[in-house]
């Protein structure tokens, strides 16, 4: 007989396991974290690393820049995202902001140096809420810290004219409080942070925002937002402390303003920066968008070079001044605003991004599909560090002066003085080397005062961010986003390396064509609504229009 | 627990620090309870030479921690929580006979396992996008999620007939998603297990039936053993970084691309080659591989030479022996692939085998 063995075992066995993450000893608990003004301070140097900075390629979801493939915004072409940044980043800077708020209560300090960091958490839940506001309308509007069975997670889009009104408050509470950019400059040690002008820009910028999308897509009350517009600028203006920068070589001091030479406390103009620093051998923060420049991250299109003006002030299509047949890859550049060459590089531009700093710029679309190259913040020796340590600019006075100028034209029925053309446009015009906007130059040629208000503002701010913005508030996305995106004109022996190239009838590069280009304005003036943020509400956030 | 992130900013040229809470506290947090049943039995027959084991479990894993979900308005990471309820079961079975004849001694051993899991709790959540979506409740852990697709478009003007928006770059040579529920575009719908609009759940990531095969024998001075190894189904998904032949190219070998589409080459297996042709690697069917393979793992050949060749050269013992590791498999997965990558894995240590020869000596 064989040897049979059978065993069964049979029971219940509670284990645990040890999956619990310990806190390091090393790191810092919140609750026991805020004691002294330092603390409140660091906790606030936070938001001045999420802001923007470079490289800044917000304007390729426009008509005036394009990257190496195509933007799903600009053409039209995007889906609903299951998450996005877009949505989540500024809420996590708006709770840091809450957090801020709700923990100097508690704190047992001076409530006048109190008062100064919670103005500048106001200031930054004021920027990130108007980054909701432009993007998707409605948002819920969030003023305090929430944990995860809060029911305010649960809660709809709030109406974005309450959202705005907030914003409004935060930025008055901002003004009061935050340290003024004179003083400031006093105490460079705090260069850097928000002031009390910062906060009256920004709020120019909502207002202006709102008031003109109202106004455009015909809805709620402009005059009063575009009036809030106006009395921002005018506090700046007033207060005197910001004018146009002026470089050493007053020629290029709209080029020297987007370099090093422009940096720093000495220039007025700047208002807010997005700060890098210091050099190669103080490495605190740098950026690299000299190659990604190079790398074609963002590369002006025709439609925006075709719209800076001549110098005799007139379009390009009826200047005298103007090479009307393109015959070479110069002839867009003959006789143009200055702006022009200082925010675009042209055939024969020295310092082009090669390891030699005298080998001039030659026309390419290997990288630039354009063939057009970005030239503000672009350097050759930082190109060849691969570092770059330029400060971003975020507000400037001469968006202020050209809020100014808008909101006053717009509120007062599309019409402005000269004498408030040259408190504002007439600024920077002169500064960039181009003669005065007067109500007499545009009525003696023809020409429109909102379309030469809105041009100056293209060409002014070109690529620093705002031209997606201003086609969405204008209401003219419609029409500027369908069309092809052109780039320059192809000439055989200047584009040597390029065969077969796809061009229009009048020789230039079509970089897309408008046939893959659609803009839907019943849906693609906003935002879709991460499909995640419905599901996770289950469904008390509403999606947008037709998305 | 408050976690406070840190870093450095230059203000004024000056290197300054700053402070930032980056995920939640969660005070509640405590340990996991796994509670497991089993059954089990031990064979043994014909005088030990056959011997069975078998297995069979469900584990309960009561508070399992897991990430959770919040809207974005919470504005700040979450840690774990024991809100998640996990149900584990499986079976294990060996075999094993050994014997011999004569001078012949062999062996042969199987084992075959399989393993199951559903998530039974997880706060009611249900959502899931496209790709590898670990916690859905009512589902195993890592289920797949991706489009069926339907081949390649052969022209534009098949795809402008499909009449289904897929993507603005979209067209001869790229791949056809199929729009299974009718509203003229490929999309995730509302995202969750009740609606996902044109997603199906392609499977998941974990190995079943996963086997292991032992056989071997010795005869006079020689011994020859081996060890076979296998999962009989699995499904994984490859990054599309690690498959977009024009994205970064340094991750994948040139020749796996060969066979692309052109209007000469219909039958291509690979889509036309496209900058930044992402929309052409979404998660589907296409690019989610099956995991199952067989793997010769080991294979040895040994001689012990006898002992009174080695006494002359005051050995107790030499063995002389040739083995081989992962010399060989089969498996449906992308050559380039090893069948026992992780998921989303795309720069891995090169798979190897080895060859290699050795004595034993002991004195």
């Amino acid at each position: 007989m064989k040897k049979i063995a059978l065993l069964i075992i049979g029971g219940v066995l509670a284990l645990t396991s040890c999956e619990l993450d310990r806190m390091p000893e090393t790191s810092i608990k919140d609750d026991s974290f805020w004691k002294t003004e330092n603390d409140i301070k660091l906790a606030c140097n936070y938001f001045y690393v999420a802001i923007s900075g470079l490289p800044m390629t917000e304007d390729n979801r426009s008509d005036d820049s394009y990257a190496t493939t195509p933007n799903s915004i600009s053409d039209g072409s995007r889906i609903t995202p299951n998450s996005s940044g877009d949505y989540g980043a500024p809420y996590e800077r708006i709770r840091w902001a809450n957090n801020i708020l709700e923990k100097a209560e508690l704190m047992n300090l001076d409530p006048a140096i109190l008062c100064k960091y919670k103005a500048e958490a106001k200031f930054f839940r004021a920027w990130n809420y108007f980054e909701l506001v432009k993007k998707y309308g409605d948002v819920p509007l969030i003023l305090k810290t929430l944990d995860i069975y809060s029911p305010e997670l649960k809660n709809p889009r709030t109406s974005k004219d309450v959202v705005v009104d907030t914003i409004y408050a935060d930025l008055d509470y901002a003004a009061m409080y935050l340290t003024t950019a004179s003083s400031l400059a006093k105490s460079p040690s705090n260069y850097g942070r928000a002031t009390e002008t910062a906060a009256l820009a920004l709020k120019s910028r909502v207002a202006l925002y709102v008031g003109t999308h109202q106004k455009f897509h015909n809805y709620g009350t402009p005059d009063k937002h575009l009036q809030i517009a106006v009395d921002a600028a005018n506090q700046i203006m007033a207060l005197g402390y910001h004018k146009l920068y002026v470089s050493s070589n007053s020629d290029k001091s709209y080029h020297d303003l987007f370099h090093l030479e422009g940096e720093g406390v000495s220039n007025r103009e700047n208002i807010l920066v997005r700060m890098y620093g210091v050099d190669k051998n103080n490495l605190i923060a740098s950026h690299n968008f000299s190659r990604n420049v190079e790398q074609g991250t963002i590369s002006p299109t025709r439609s925006l070079v075709e719209s800076y003006l001549c110098t005799d002030g007139l379009p390009a299509s009826i200047s005298p001044l103007a090479q009307k047949t393109e015959t070479n890859s110069l002839s867009i550049f003959v006789n143009k605003d200055p702006r022009l060459n200082a925010t675009v590089y042209k055939t024969g531009d020295l310092n082009w991004l090669t390891s030699n700093p005298t080998t001039p710029f030659s026309p390419t679309i290997a990288q630039i599909k354009t063939g057009f190259a970005c030239k503000k913040y672009v350097s050759q020796s930082d190109w060849l560090l691969q570092q770059s340590f330029i400060d971003r600019i975020l507000i400037r006075y001469a968006e202020v002066l050209l809020n100014y100028a808008e909101a006053k034209f717009e509120l007062n029925n599309g019409a402005i003085s000269n004498e408030d053309l040259d408190k504002s446009i007439n600024l920077i015009r002169t500064r960039a080397g181009m003669p005065k906007l007067t109500n007499e130059f545009v009525a003696a040629n023809g020409l429109d005062m909102r379309n030469e208000i809105r041009r100056e503002r293209r060409v002014e701010l070109a690529l620093e961010g705002f031209r997606y913005e201003d086609i969405i508030r204008w209401k003219i996305a419609e029409q500027v986003l369908p069309q092809a995106v052109l780039g320059a004109k192809y000439f055989k022996d200047e584009y040597a390396k390029v065969t077969n190239p796809t061009i229009t009838a009048e020789g230039y590069f079509v970089v897309q064509p408008s046939s893959k280009r659609k803009f839907d304005p019943q849906r693609d003036y906003l935002y879709p609504i991460p499909i995640q943020e419905i599901a996770l509400t289950n469904g008390a956030i509403t999606q947008n229009p037709n998305w | 627990m408050r976690l406070l992130g840190s870093g450095v900013l230059p203000l004024d040229d000056q290197r300054t620090k700053y402070v930032v809470q980056s995920m939640l506290e969660s005070p509640e947090k405590s340990w996991e309870t796994v509670e497991t049943s089993n059954i089990g039995a031990d064979v043994a027959l014909f005088n030990n030479k056959l011997t069975f084991s078998g297995d069979y479990y469900i584990k309960r894993n009561i508070d399992m921690l897991v990430p959770i979900q919040r809207p974005s308005t919470i504005g700040i990471g979450l840690p774990r929580y024991n809100f998640g309820e996990l149900k584990t079961w499986g079976w294990e079975v060996n075999l094993k006979w050994t014997d011999k004849k004569g001078d012949f001694n062999y062996w042969v051993g199987v084992n075959v396992s399989d393993s199951q899991n559903k998530l039974v709790k997880y706060e009611g959540k249900t959502s899931l996008g496209p790709g590898v979506n670990s916690f859905i409740e009512g589902q195993p852990i890592n289920t797949i999620w991706g489009y069926k697709t339907d081949g390649l478009f052969q022209s534009d003007q098949e795809y402008k007939d499909y009449g289904v928006f897929q993507s603005n770059q979209t067209g001869a040579g790229d791949v056809k998603y199929l729009d299974l529920n009718g509203d003229m575009k490929i999309n995730s719908g509302d995202g969750t297990l009740a609606n996902h609009g044109d997603l199906v759940k392609i499977g998941d990531t974990a190995p079943r039936y996963t086997y292991g095969i032992d056989l071997g024998c010795k005869w006079k001075g020689f011994d020859f053993s081996t060890f076979i190894q296998g999962v009989g189904k699995r499904d994984f998904v490859v990054r599309d970084i690690a498959l977009m032949p024009l994205k970064e190219s340094w991750r994948m070998p040139n020749r796996i691309h060969l066979d692309y589409w052109t209007p000469e080459n219909p039958g291509a297996f690979w889509p036309r080659p496209y900058r930044g042709g992402g929309h052409n690697y979404l998660p589907s069917d296409k690019w989610v591989q099956n995991g199952a393979y067989i793997r010769l793992k080991n294979i040895q050949l040994g001689y012990t030479i006898p002992a009174s060749i080695v006494k002359r050269i005051k050995a107790e013992r030499v063995r002389v022996y040739v083995s081989g590791q992962d010399l060989w498999e089969k498996t449906d997965v992308f050559e380039i692939f090893d069948p026992e990558t992780k998921e989303n894995k795309d720069f891995i240590y090169p798979f190897y085998r080895v060859v290699s020869f050795g004595v034993n000596v002991s004195f």
